[in-house]
């Protein structure tokens, strides 16, 4: 049965964090107006405070790929199950991520979003775990590097549940 | 939706259309050059005051022909289009863009136009003007166009091979003429890799062992294209230059030109992979190549709910 193990960021260092990405994306995009792409569902969280934190105006939107998972036994692919609602053409997006492990559902993302032409594509995640690295993405904005645990807490879970901790924990099984 | 990086858009005068493609500037985030910001622009670029630009247009609209600022002038609607597109996508309203862009790629050239009768009647509504009033205003501006476009380009702007579009408003109403114009400055699309169908497994291949054929079926899930121990890297010879070490990495990522090298045994082979790999390194040290070690990978596969049995 897992638990919840040993928190890595408090409630406090995760907000003082957001505060300080918040204000260096404001800074970068000053006189413009991102679209903010969350990957649902472990970004909600991050997305929403980071939303709070920035004094630009911006749009938030969402979006939704299909994960790799136990019934995915046959060659099915990765696709857009929740596409975003704004178009992104000549826009300023960022992809708003809660972790970037492997990253190759973000190059997925990457590689799907670049056909629609954004005037530019960056990254904020608020963990990084290059550890786990399998193809190299390019992250623009990261909250914090962690290694090789599974984390759980502010929007990641672990089979649906911890998400809503106000703390990111290791998972202990 | 993919759509064109430059509309320019002609229109007889009285037709009142601008609305239609502030509209379609706001909605679709082109930057509108109306008459009041290229004008702004182009009297930064010509370094010559805004008052004085309009006295010249003005002048050109006459039928007056300075060449010498003619040809800056046309030059300098270019020069600032371009350089606005750079950064942006454009709609051009006017200032003859169906023949300064005319070749340009991405490009859609759209003319509005209605029966004399139309435009009287629209101007009379939305000015409440005389008729009288209203024919000769129209008349003089119809000429001025003809004389800017005689003048600036030899040109006839109603010759309908300068557009891709001419919509008549008297027929159309301003909505539909708005989503004719979206339907039309769509691109074509390009191959995007986002169907099923469009992805092909590489050809059945038998796997060393079960963490390898997982690890392949990830990648095709993620639309990664692999090859299956495609190159063997010799790592030495022996004195007749026959090779008696060489290491074949597991998998090779064409896209992303990158080697992986799975590693699930046990620490005592583990070493000898590891020499393997520092001596690749040493002889070829322009292969990318990544490791994957057995615990590490094994999380990454239970994170994705795949147990390697």
């Amino acid at each position: 049965m897992e638990k919840i193990g040993k928190i890595l960021f408090t409630e406090e260092e995760i907000k003082e964090r957001i505060k300080t990405l918040g204000e260096k994306i404001s800074k970068d995009y000053e006189g413009k107006e991102p679209v903010l792409a969350c990957i649902l569902k472990g970004a909600v969280y991050f997305a929403v405070d980071l939303t709070r934190s920035l004094s630009i105006p911006h749009i938030l939107d969402f979006i939704s790929i299909l994960s790799y998972g136990p019934s995915k036994e046959t060659f099915g692919v990765v696709r857009i199950i929740k596409d975003l609602d704004i178009n992104i053409y000549n826009r300023d997006v960022i992809i708003v991520e809660d972790i970037v492990d492997t990253g190759l559902s973000l190059a997925y993302l990457l590689r799907a979003l670049k056909t629609r032409e954004p005037s530019s594509l960056k990254v904020c995640t608020l963990l990084d775990c290059p550890g786990r690295r399998i193809i190299d993405v390019p992250i623009d904005y990261k909250g914090f590097e962690i290694p090789n645990y599974y984390v759980i807490g502010y929007g990641l879970d672990y089979k649906e549940k911890y998400r809503n901790l106000k703390y990111i924990a290791i998972l202990e099984e | 939706m993919m759509l064109v990086k430059l509309i320019t858009v002609a229109r007889e005068f009285g037709t009142n259309v601008d609305s239609i493609f502030e509209k379609l500037a706001k909605e679709y985030n082109f930057l509108l050059l109306n008459r009041k910001n290229l004008t702004s622009y182009l009297s930064k670029y010509l370094e010559i005051s805004e008052e004085d630009l309009i006295i010249k247009e003005k002048e050109i609209e006459k039928g007056k022909y300075e060449d010498d600022f003619s040809s800056k002038y046309v030059e300098g609607i270019k020069n600032v289009v371009d350089s606005l597109l750079k950064r942006s996508s454009v709609i051009l309203m006017g200032r003859g863009g169906q023949v300064i862009f005319k070749n340009y790629p991405d490009t859609i050239h759209v003319n509005i136009i209605a029966p004399l009768k139309y435009r009287i009647e629209n101007l009379i509504k939305e000015y409440n003007l005389d008729i009288n009033t209203t024919k000769k205003l129209i008349e003089e501006k119809d000429r001025e166009r003809e004389t800017y476009f005689r003048m600036l380009f030899n040109e006839d702007w109603k010759n309908p091979y300068l557009y891709h579009l001419i919509l008549n408003l008297s027929y159309y109403t301003s909505q539909e003429i708005y989503e004719i114009i979206v339907k039309s400055i769509e691109k074509p699309k390009k191959n995007i890799p986002d169907s099923q169908e469009s992805f092909t497994l590489t050809t059945p291949v038998n796997f060393a062992n079960k963490s390898e054929e997982e690890f392949a079926k990830l990648l095709t899930f993620y639309r990664i294209k692999w090859e299956y121990e495609p190159h063997t890297f010799p790592l030495e010879w022996d004195s007749e230059g026959q090779i008696i070490e060489a290491f074949t990495p597991d998998f090779y990522l064409p896209e992303f030109n990158l080697y992986i090298e799975l590693t699930v045994q046990k620490p005592k082979l583990m070493t000898e992979k590891l020499r393997k790999i520092r001596k690749l390194r040493e002889l070829y040290p322009h292969i990318n190549i990544k490791l994957l070690y057995g615990k590490d990978y094994l999380k990454i596969l239970e994170k994705y709910g795949a147990k390697v049995k």
